[in-house]
């Protein structure tokens, strides 16, 4: 017998797979490695390593467990790479936090849906200013000399509308839940 | 002291994940937060929740896609045909913007010879097309050869890609390299080598790089970047200007660069040296055409089973003095209005028009009686040298108010940048009754596009409830009703706009021009074009 390549297999099952997964797979990430540029870094090893193992795959089960698992490791070898530049979680802080998203992990994805339609009901000078934050790889300081005002007035502007977004989801859930 | 509120909490979780995102908490704060999400059940299940929705607010708010690509270094694979699939997947869910980013799907499914990330301006319009590439493009990857090009960030890992830009400019890049395709007079080239041959009526058109090169008129240069602070300039034709930038963009240094001289930038110094070029370094322009109207009599016997009124065929033996013989009977020969400098041109089986300052066309040696009262139907083939305005064939009243501007009850033109809106190279269908206005008409714009140096079936039928324009087989539709009682006579025009002004001109060829006093069924048209083309690819 010979043993498939995985540049040879059909990727279709796979990429159906993980483009359904994607955002919960990269919200678990982030939780483990909030920096962007590693959380991404974790994201992309995390998906080969994925693809190599996915004759392994039991397709009875759920992919999402099976993949977090893969991107814990991934995480925690990525920790080891950056732990000299930078904050990174202990191994313990990391463990706790896995295990707190993946048993909440319904509950994070009412969250999910919440909050699109939450975002829908903000004004539009709310969304742009969010924008500004998000769309940019800017600091809250940089951000806040831009456009001429100081970081603790912006960073209170910001978190005013993230509370309505946080009340918003919170609401919506809760009656999802009850 | 009390117990915070659950919106105290998250605003301190939210806090302390901006502070360690944008990397400005202490290590005694960091210490903290890390005691807290190990000891404190409520306060993790709080920063998992703040996480998730920062990560999803980042997903929602960021501008998709970025426009900066990174290189991968995978060697070298074709995609496949599940790429295809699973790329449309990606595209569906709307994840397009990581195709540029993830360098696991590269890995998954092989490294395209190109990546191209299209600026998301709302407005902006195409400004170039593609009219060659060294590998046959799988359905769904991008550029593929026909496709209407908007700015945007080009990644060339292999093989050659030419462009045609709106300006005339036709750029060919070499892979590997990068180019930002900014304007139709305007990119950059960011690494690997590019050549231009910029047409004689072309305005200036910049290419940057470590040295900024702006050629006016016709030339014919190419630019090699090494890194940001080496580069040189080939020029085989005409003048070329290199510019040394300052930091503001502006010009610090210039040196004109004239045929057979190169210049070469090298750390802050531009200098410039003669050269000679051997051809084969020279950049060929021609795209690779993969249709030939060569074997066509197969082709001639289904038109000539359809009856045409007229056949033009343009074979050797064709011409006889200025009179070209139609293949369906002794009336309605074509007829040769030269301007006596070689501008058209009838050998190798079809006929060729250049640009020319006075005007030429080819014409009917009689009118066609009563072609309006019913149906007709235009069918040729056509092969552009360039992006242009340029008139194929046009049907015109004999009777004409203004001898010095004739009007038209039809026009099948090239149009690119005309004078009204519609993508480039695309072909139009102008239909206008009573012909005797030059005002609007009925138009129909082809939504595929004719690329220049491609042989193009191109097949205009009118009804009397429609006029429909087929390209390559694929036909656009405008529905109205047309049933007039016309018994007038119309001239036919070959290769510009009337008989009389040398406007529109076409630059490039047309072969096996028929026209049938019927409507050609959709049907017929795409046995014709098969018969050239072969059975669609599936």
């Amino acid at each position: 017998m010979t043993e498939s390549h995985p540049s040879h297999r059909d990727p279709t099952p796979f990429v159906e797979l993980i483009v359904k997964y994607e955002r919960p797979l990269m919200r678990y990430i982030r939780s483990l490695v909030p920096r962007l540029d590693d959380a991404e870094e974790v994201w992309q090893a995390t998906a080969m390593v994925l693809w190599e193992k996915f004759d392994e795959f039991d397709h009875q089960r759920d992919f999402l467990p099976w993949a977090q698992k893969f991107a814990y490791f991934e995480s925690l070898t990525q920790r080891r790479k950056i732990a000299r530049d930078r904050m990174v979680f202990s191994e313990s802080a990391m463990q706790a936090i896995a295990e707190t998203h993946q048993s909440s992990q319904e509950h994070l994805d009412r969250r999910s849906r919440a909050l699109k339609t939450c975002m829908d009901s903000l004004a539009g000078k709310d969304l742009t200013l969010l924008k500004s934050r998000y769309d940019s790889e800017m600091t809250v300081g940089e951000l806040a000399r831009q456009m001429d005002t100081t970081a603790k007035a912006l960073y209170r502007r910001l978190d005013r509308i993230r509370d309505k977004l946080s009340q918003c989801v919170r609401r919506r859930v809760a009656l999802a839940e009850e | 002291m009390s117990q915070p509120t659950l919106t105290q909490l998250e605003r301190e979780v939210r806090l302390a994940i901006d502070r360690l995102a944008d990397a400005q908490m202490s290590h005694e704060e960091f210490a903290d937060l890390q005691r807290r999400l190990i000891s404190d059940q409520q306060f993790r299940l709080v920063y998992v929740e703040q996480s998730d929705m920062r990560s999803e607010l980042e997903h929602h708010l960021r501008s998709h896609p970025p426009l900066a690509i990174r290189s991968n270094d995978t060697s070298s694979r074709s995609w496949g045909i599940p790429f295809a699939v699973a790329l449309s997947i990606l595209m569906l869910l709307g994840f397009a913007n990581l195709y540029f980013i993830d360098s696991w799907k590269t890995a998954i499914f092989g490294d395209p010879m190109l990546d191209f990330a299209e600026t998301q301006l709302a407005g902006q319009g195409p400004i170039a097309i593609v009219i060659s590439r060294s590998e046959e493009a799988d359905a769904g990857s991008p550029l593929q050869v026909g496709d209407r090009v908007k700015p945007g960030a080009l990644r060339l890992n292999r093989g050659d890609l030419k462009l045609e830009f709106l300006s005339g400019v036709r750029v060919q890049l070499t892979g590997p390299a990068e180019m930002h395709l900014l304007t139709e007079h305007q990119a950059t080239l960011l690494s690997g080598q590019a050549g231009v041959v910029t047409p004689p009526d072309s305005d200036s058109f910049s290419l940057n790089g470590p040295v900024s090169a702006v050629a006016n008129g016709s030339s014919e240069f190419v630019f090699r970047v090494k890194d940001l602070s080496h580069g040189e300039v080939d020029v085989y034709q005409g003048e070329v200007m290199a510019s040394l930038l300052g930091p503001s963009g502006d010009t610090l240094l210039n040196e004109l660069v004239s045929a057979d001289h190169f210049a070469l930038f090298a750390n802050g110094d531009l200098s410039v040296a003669a050269k000679s070029f051997d051809d084969s370094e020279r950049v060929d322009m021609v795209p690779v055409d993969n249709l030939y109207l060569n074997s066509t009599e197969q082709y001639a016997e289904a038109v000539m089973a359809d009856r045409p009124l007229v056949y033009l065929r343009f074979e050797d033996g064709d011409v006889v003095g200025d009179q070209v013989i139609n293949h369906m009977g002794d009336h309605h020969h074509g007829i040769i209005h030269s301007a006596g400098d070689g501008s058209i041109d009838i050998s190798g089986g079809r006929v060729r028009f250049s640009k020319s300052k006075r005007g030429r066309h080819v014409s009917l040696s009689e009118p066609i009686e009563s072609i309006n009262r019913r149906e007709f139907s235009v069918e040729f083939w056509v092969r552009t040298d360039r992006m242009h305005w340029g008139t194929f064939f046009g049907l015109l009243p004999v009777t004409q108010a203004d001898p010095e501007k004739e009007s038209h009850l039809c026009v099948i033109e090239y149009a690119n940048q005309t004078n009204v809106v519609h993508r480039p190279a695309t072909i139009r269908m102008l239909y206008r009754y009573p012909p005797t206005t030059y005002d609007g008409g009925k138009n129909i714009f082809t939504p595929n596009s004719c690329t220049p140096g491609i042989w193009t079936h191109i097949v205009a039928v009118k009804t009397s409830d429609s006029i429909r324009l087929y390209c390559n087989g694929q036909l656009q539709i405008n529905l109205d009703d047309l049933d007039f009682d016309d018994t007038s006579p119309y001239n036919a025009v070959l290769g510009q706009l009337d008989s009389v002004r040398p406007m529109r001109q076409f630059e490039g060829q047309l072969d096996e021009v028929a026209i049938y006093e019927k409507a050609l069924t959709e049907e017929q048209i795409r046995q014709h074009y098969e018969i050239i083309s072969g059975p669609p690819k599936t």
